[in-house]
């Protein structure tokens, strides 16, 4: 016999939710219709963000060419960007590079952001310090353009031709790496 | 040879659980993980053995040389059988997945249980430290020491735009997930406690069960991490991290000073029926002993005369779970068995005089 819905009662229950209420585990089973209105089913729990698996955020980010961007080959590991949709996993450092493109959107979407401003590999620090402000400062020039404030836009270019010109010997202020904790 | 040193594990707490840290009453661990992968050998998932085997014999060789991870020693997996690689996830040494891998893979563990370095799990590797108590830069500073020590032995695949990369793209940039172990059972007693969770999720951050992703949440027990790893310092991340777990902090002892004007009396005669329950049940299964600790946990952070420690209660949340009780009582059980063994241990740890 199929069990009925416990909150309406009519309805066969097809969900069934282990649910912590006052420190006791509570069994609940549900039918579609009850389970979505608390908010336990796949479709709620999709609109609350917190479901979303890679895979589902890759589909919504390069749907419409899916077949051409499959194809795309890491030429270091041979992975393929098809195999990353359905991992989630990239195959060697290289495919950073050979799917950038498609990766980007993704990062942005993840993190919100799509440069690296933290740390960096000790005796690299001076000159990757310098050229992650020169590229902070780029995107900024970018968007400043867009927003067609260009007296800013002017003053970023100048800077940037400045820092690209100068000797190693000033990593830019707030460089990571460097900072040491206060605590 | 491996398994005598799991075997050395066997009785002693670990650091995170036995000893007293900042805001213990609320927050029982800070962790921080740092991932890094070498940077001419594919990710683990697409590396051949023989490349992941080259993975272990670099890092294991650059561990050795290091000050910080000194005294260590490397366990490889392939060693180790099921219950000893049990045993390291029941302490939250290695991952459920490492748990099976069959490939070249191992867990660098110092002698202190401090720090560890993952050898070969989703990235070549991941360098960890777990501190009790709410002790993020504790935990930070720990753990890049022991990473700057690797970076000068190894080579880690890095890039300027994206900074360490690793096998996810949600790892990328500084590949540090930083993590805070929570207690907050005012905040679900005063059902507040979903609307919290959707403010911590709604500012970036996670929240996963007692046992890592995946896992419900038992007894209480939350985790709260940070998943931006691009476009944030090392700095921001952690200063973020602790703002927000503050925050949480303040609702919970908000929520709890209700409880107490409200609900008192009940709320003590819950903790003390708890206590009583630990103390003198014959048989008890894990998520019991998880849920009745959270209790008697609450009890003491309420400071309403609970006879026993923090450190005693953090223990008996590793101690009981199963791997740890058959290691501790050298053979396999049945379940019956097993939960009788589980009573015994709790009920020894917890009454006083009645241990030695």
């Amino acid at each position: 016999m199929v069990k009925k819905c416990q909150n309406c009662g009519k309805a066969p229950a097809k969900h069934h939710i282990k649910k912590w209420e006052n420190n006791v585990e509570v069994d609940l089973a549900l039918c579609d219709a009850c389970a979505e209105a608390k908010g336990f089913s796949p479709a709620a729990a999709k609109k609350s963000g917190l479901a979303e698996t890679l895979g589902d955020m890759l589909e919504g980010l390069e749907g419409v060419s899916e077949g051409a961007v499959g194809g795309i080959e890491c030429s270091r590991c041979g992975l393929l960007y098809s195999t990353f949709r359905q991992t989630g996993r990239l195959g060697c450092p290289h495919c950073y590079e050979a799917f950038e493109k498609q990766l980007k959107p993704l990062l942005r979407r993840v993190h919100g952001a799509v440069r690296h401003t933290g740390r960096a590999p000790a005796g690299d620090d001076e000159h990757a310090a310098r050229r992650q402000e020169i590229r902070r400062m780029q995107d900024e020039m970018e968007r400043a353009v867009a927003r067609e404030e260009f007296e800013r836009a002017a003053e970023l270019r100048d800077t940037i031709r400045r820092l690209s010109e100068e000797p190693a010997a000033h990593p830019a202020s707030g460089a990571p790496g460097g900072e040491r904790s206060a605590k | 040879m491996s398994a005598s040193h799991v075997d050395e594990l066997v009785g002693r707490p670990s650091r995170w659980l036995a000893e007293p840290g900042a805001e213990s009453d609320l927050v029982l661990s800070t962790r921080v993980r740092l991932a890094r992968n070498l940077k001419d050998i594919p990710f683990t998932q697409r590396a051949a053995d023989e490349e992941m085997g080259v993975v272990v014999s670099r890092v294991v060789t650059a561990c050795q040389s290091s000050a910080e991870l000194g005294g260590g020693v490397f366990l490889p997996m392939a060693e180790l059988g099921e219950l000893d690689r049990q045993f390291l996830a029941e302490r939250h040494l290695i991952s459920r997945e490492m748990v099976t891998e069959s490939r070249p893979a191992g867990l660098y563990l110092t002698k202190g249980e401090h720090g560890t370095v993952m050898v070969n799990e989703e990235d070549h590797l991941r360098i960890t430290s777990v501190v009790p108590g709410l002790e993020l830069d504790a935990a930070w500073n720990e753990v890049r020491a022991i990473e700057e020590e690797l970076d000068a032995a190894l080579e880690f695949a890095y890039s300027d735009d994206l900074g360490y990369l690793t096998a996810c793209p949600t790892n990328v940039g500084t590949g540090m997930r930083l993590s805070v172990f929570l207690h907050l059972p005012s905040l679900v007693l005063t059902k507040k406690i979903r609307q919290v969770l959707r403010g911590i999720s709604q500012v970036g951050l996670a929240v996963r069960g007692f046992y890592g992703e995946g896992s419900e949440i038992l007894g209480n027990f939350f985790q709260v991490s940070n998943q931006q790893t691009l476009g944030l310092s090392e700095r921001e991340t952690i200063d973020n991290l602790e703002k927000v777990t503050r925050q949480v902090m303040e609702a919970e002892i908000r929520a709890r000073r209700i409880l107490l004007k409200e609900a008192r009396l009940q709320i003590e005669d819950k903790i003390f029926r708890a206590l009583g329950t630990l103390q003198s049940a014959r048989m008890l299964t894990a998520t019991e002993v998880i849920n009745l600790v959270s209790a008697v946990r609450f009890g003491v952070a309420l400071g309403i005369g609970v006879p026993v420690g923090l450190p005693a209660l953090n223990q008996l949340l590793v101690l009981t779970q199963p791997a740890h009780l058959t290691k501790m009582a050298g053979r396999e059980m049945s379940e019956t068995e097993r939960n009788a063994f589980r009573a015994d241990l709790v009920r020894e740890r917890l009454t006083p005089g009645l241990k030695g």
